[in-house]
């Protein structure tokens, strides 16, 4: 395997003739001789040395992807949660590790039902935050069952950017022709919720199907998350969009107006342990704490529903 | 002990990591439901959107981007600072994350953006349009066309050169009657590399052109919603996109056979 000179009328090639080629077949890194070859000088010392190396950052490669898949050290909880809780949930998992300390929580944002699929799809996390119950329902084999708990809700909103370029007064006005309107992905909590609406909409004597046709000509884009949504009428984009009264008391710069009686449900924030959690009790009392009155406090004043006990 | 076998025995694993994602996703399609799905409006509608869209951008590439690449690739006695400028602003899209593009395009080209303010108030907003899908394509898939052309151009022989300019032939006569046909093969090969990348991009026109079936969603768009329904449309699609880059990498292979004589 190991012959000398392979690399024929290459500069390479050159340089190795003039050395003695005694140690080769002793190597046990045949495989690796090529390499050496190439990439430094031609001493032994050097060569053994880069050997070295490789099986070095091999090692470290390997220990990287065992021990310390959540890259870092210490307990600490890895929370997927609905993006709709963003800066809220940050603040909430401060005022945990406040409350337990060196107990680091790490955050991962997302549409519910794409959380649900990492989850099924073996994603290492300790809790599970969605923004529609049946995405827990849906993943009772990777959660605690016994964990599963409801603490918060949301309501719909006609969110308009606070320039408000469309002059958009309410729910009426996105019918309005020659709107730009966005609207959540039916797969997204977001967008089942707008959907239901939308249905509600249809069949109410005060709006009717003419409206919602009228409606459905505004929308633009059908966005794969609550938080994209917002951003994007935050920005001005677009002159509207159905997302949740809490991005209303978000930092961005919008404005939430609430939805007319009898239009929209409210939606469910549920928690619960992941079953392959591995800090079990950290997880716990995450959930625990997300339902305590500090927590209640904190998304309460970002816009969020409390239920009442 | 053949030569290079050592270093076959090294390569192999990527070589086998690079083929088994493709081969089990193929696996996985179920056959039986392709026509049915290519039938179903969805499909056909992102199909559409895809096809019209990028031989809409692969047309604005071709032609803007053969000029820029010829204007860079005229023999110059120095290195012009221009020159190196404008080489680095092509080459720039290819390594942007996509999403950083998106993002780019949407703050330019967006209503609230440096331009897009004043195209809006003409009436000509893109943002959310099939037009900016369009754009999004051209940024992100341009420079593959612009940097294959530019090495055809350079490598058509001085000689080549020097018989045209002694028949004559200057300016854009000699570009259009010796140039491109001398470097055709790399002008095809560019395109379908351009167009490859176009048809392909998601992270961009997620941001910048939104989703709407029938409008705005292509191809990767509809294959990364319908992932969260648990239908077979994902699959199939992607297996449809599997196919169209293979034969493309097969035309190309054909054109780098005739380019390498």
């Amino acid at each position: 395997m190991a012959r000398p000179r392979r690399h024929p009328g290459s500069g390479v090639a050159a340089k190795i003739k003039g050395r003695p080629n005694v140690r080769v077949n002793a190597n046990p890194f045949g495989v690796l001789q090529g390499v050496g070859r190439i990439w430094i000088p031609y001493t032994d010392r050097m060569r053994n040395l880069t050997l070295v190396g490789v099986v070095l950052a091999l090692a470290c490669v390997l220990t990287m992807g065992h021990g310390c898949g959540r890259g870092k050290a210490g307990p600490g909880v890895t929370v997927l949660a609905a993006s709709s809780l963003g800066d809220a949930l940050q603040e909430v998992a401060a005022a945990f590790t406040a409350e337990n300390p060196g107990v680091e929580v790490t955050l991962s944002f997302g549409a519910s039902n794409q959380l649900r699929t990492q989850l099924q799809n073996g994603v290492k996390a300790d809790v599970f935050v969605s923004a529609d119950r049946r995405h827990v329902e849906g993943s009772k084999r990777v959660l605690d069952e016994a964990s599963v708990r409801a603490f918060a809700a949301n309501s719909l909103a006609v969110l308009v950017p606070s320039g408000n370029p469309g002059g958009v007064a309410g729910f009426r006005d996105l019918a309005k022709p020659g709107l730009r309107v966005l609207i959540a992905n039916k797969a997204v909590p977001l967008g089942r919720a707008t959907d239901e609406a939308l249905k509600q909409a249809r069949e109410s004597a005060e709006y009717g199907p003419a409206f919602v046709a009228a409606f459905e000509g505004n929308v633009v884009s059908l966005e794969q998350s609550a938080s994209a949504l917002a951003t994007k009428v935050s920005m001005g984009e677009v002159d509207a969009g159905i997302g949740y009264m809490s991005d209303g008391a978000s930092t961005r710069p919008l404005k939430a107006i609430a939805l007319p009686l009898g239009i929209g449900q409210r939606t469910e924030y549920v928690a619960a342990v992941c079953a392959g959690s591995h800090d079990g009790a950290n997880a716990a009392r995450f959930v625990a704490f997300l339902a305590s009155p500090k927590a209640a406090e904190i998304l309460a004043r970002r816009g969020f529903e409390i239920p009442t006990p | 002990m053949g030569r290079g076998r050592a270093s076959l025995m090294l390569g192999a694993p990527l070589l086998v990591f690079l083929a088994l994602p493709v081969c089990v996703l193929v696996a996985r399609t179920p056959f039986h439901a392709v026509i049915s799905e290519l039938a179903s409006a969805e499909t056909r509608s992102a199909i559409g959107v895809s096809a019209v869209t990028s031989a809409i951008s692969l047309a604005l590439t071709v032609a803007m981007g053969t000029p820029l690449a010829y204007w860079l690739s005229l023999p110059r006695a120095s290195r012009a600072r221009g020159v190196a400028v404008a080489e680095a602003l092509v080459d720039l899209p290819t390594v942007l994350p996509p999403a950083v593009a998106g993002v780019a395009l949407l703050f330019f080209l967006g209503r609230s953006g440096a331009a897009g303010g004043m195209l809006d108030r003409m009436g000509l907003g893109v943002a959310f349009t099939p037009a900016a899908v369009v754009l999004a394509q051209v940024f992100v898939a341009a420079p593959y066309y612009v940097r294959a052309a530019r090495a055809g151009f350079e490598a058509v022989a001085v000689e080549v050169r020097e018989a045209a300019a002694l028949d004559g032939a200057r300016g854009v006569t000699f570009a259009w009657r010796v140039l491109v046909p001398a470097a055709a093969p790399s002008l095809a090969a560019g395109a379908a590399m351009s167009w490859s990348r176009a048809i392909g991009e998601f992270g961009a026109t997620m941001i910048f052109a939104g989703n709407l079936p029938g409008s705005t969603q292509t191809v990767p768009l509809a294959i990364y919603m319908g992932l969260e329904q648990g239908t077979d449309r994902p699959l199939i699609l992607a297996t449809v996109m599997i196919a169209t880059s293979l034969v493309t990498l097969g035309g190309l292979r054909l054109l780098g056979g005739r380019v390498a004589r």
